[in-house]
């Protein structure tokens, strides 16, 4: 557990602090940033449905069509909403 | 000065989002208790590793013992949005507060970055991310309290579905910040978006396919970066 302190406190430093100092002396490209965040953000949901999928594949599959409705919806009602379609299919669908 | 009228508008905002963030807090702090974490470890992980998706994304990553290495390189490229709000969250007001300023960075988040405003005076712009990151802190350590309370053979029974709230919240907020980058490309029509975006996540699958869930984020990100680079998204906006 220690480790996983360090590592986020390291990260912080890294992403918040040290930026910090260096104020607006330096400009990192827009565009650059656009893409680094789609890239992610592409990739964490990727990686969010097959590891999932690789365990319970049809109610993963489930769960993740209700998001792809709800998550212009609030966060929370979406949360809730994929996580019973996941625990209820998993409970009634024996596939 | 800021006027105290718009000291309020901030405040009352804050408090807002810090009341949303409670029930995701209190989550965090559930689903950490049931993989053995103590309030204590808690606490230190949200006091000094600040960051709500890195945190469940290490939770997640750890419970499946993914390397350090791997946990570090995808937490990294989670929070690097952090860099431009860090280097955008000050003003010349804030000179001769090199101390504080480290210590304040550490409590921006998406959150108070979207609520402070950024010729306010420096003491408010603390109070808000303070209570941003206190509700958060607080909610994390309740969830595992909460945890406790919850009967063992609850657990038992449910543990496979424990998990799947962290995965949801983490594929909601991915969903939605790629929801923001179609929408906010108008260079492109919406069809050849979709494709695009579509394009790179099989990209991501094959990857993923081939060289495994655990290495396959650093080839996964550099190509997606390469392809959207490729097809020149977002480069007729930024010139």
């Amino acid at each position: 557990m220690i480790e996983g302190v360090g590592l986020l406190l390291l990260i912080s430093i890294i992403v918040r602090v040290i930026p910090s100092l260096v104020g607006t002396s330096i400009r990192i490209p827009q565009r650059a940033i656009d893409l680094i965040s789609i890239a992610v953000f592409v990739n964490m949901f990727v990686y969010c449905f097959f590891s999932e999928a690789s365990k319970e594949a049809v109610h993963a599959a489930l769960a993740f069509a209700v998001i792809l409705i709800l998550f212009r919806w609030n966060l929370l009602v979406t949360i809730f909403a994929s996580t019973l379609t996941f625990v209820l299919s998993a409970h009634f669908l024996h596939l | 000065m800021q006027p105290e009228s718009d000291k309020d508008t901030y405040m009352v905002q804050a408090m807002a989002v810090a009341i949303g963030l409670f029930p995701i807090g209190l989550l965090f702090g559930i689903v950490a208790q049931q993989n053995h974490w103590t309030w204590s470890d808690v606490l230190f992980l949200s006091m000094f590793g600040f960051s709500a998706s890195g945190q469940f994304f290490y939770l997640k990553l750890e419970s499946e013992q993914a390397s350090l290495a791997s946990i570090f390189f995808v937490v990294l490229m989670l929070n690097i949005r952090y860099v431009p709000m860090s280097l955008a969250a000050w003003n010349s007001l804030d000179s001769g507060k090199r101390l504080l300023r480290i210590v304040s960075a550490h409590f921006i988040s998406d959150e108070s970055f979207a609520i402070e405003p950024k010729m306010s005076h420096f003491p408010m712009r603390i109070q808000v991310r303070a209570i941003i990151f206190a509700a958060w802190i607080l909610s994390t350590v309740l969830g595992v309290i909460t945890g406790q309370l919850i009967p063992s053979e609850w657990i038992s029974s449910s543990s496979q579905y424990l998990l799947f709230p962290a995965t949801a919240i983490l594929a909601i907020l991915a969903a939605k910040r790629i929801d923001h980058a179609i929408n906010h490309n108008d260079q492109f029509r919406m069809s050849k978006k979709l494709m695009l975006i579509s394009g790179c996540a099989s990209f991501s699958i094959s990857v993923l396919y081939v060289v495994g869930k655990d290495i396959f984020w650093i080839p996964g990100i550099i190509g997606v970066i390469g392809i959207l680079y490729f097809f020149r998204w977002g480069e007729a906006q930024h010139d």
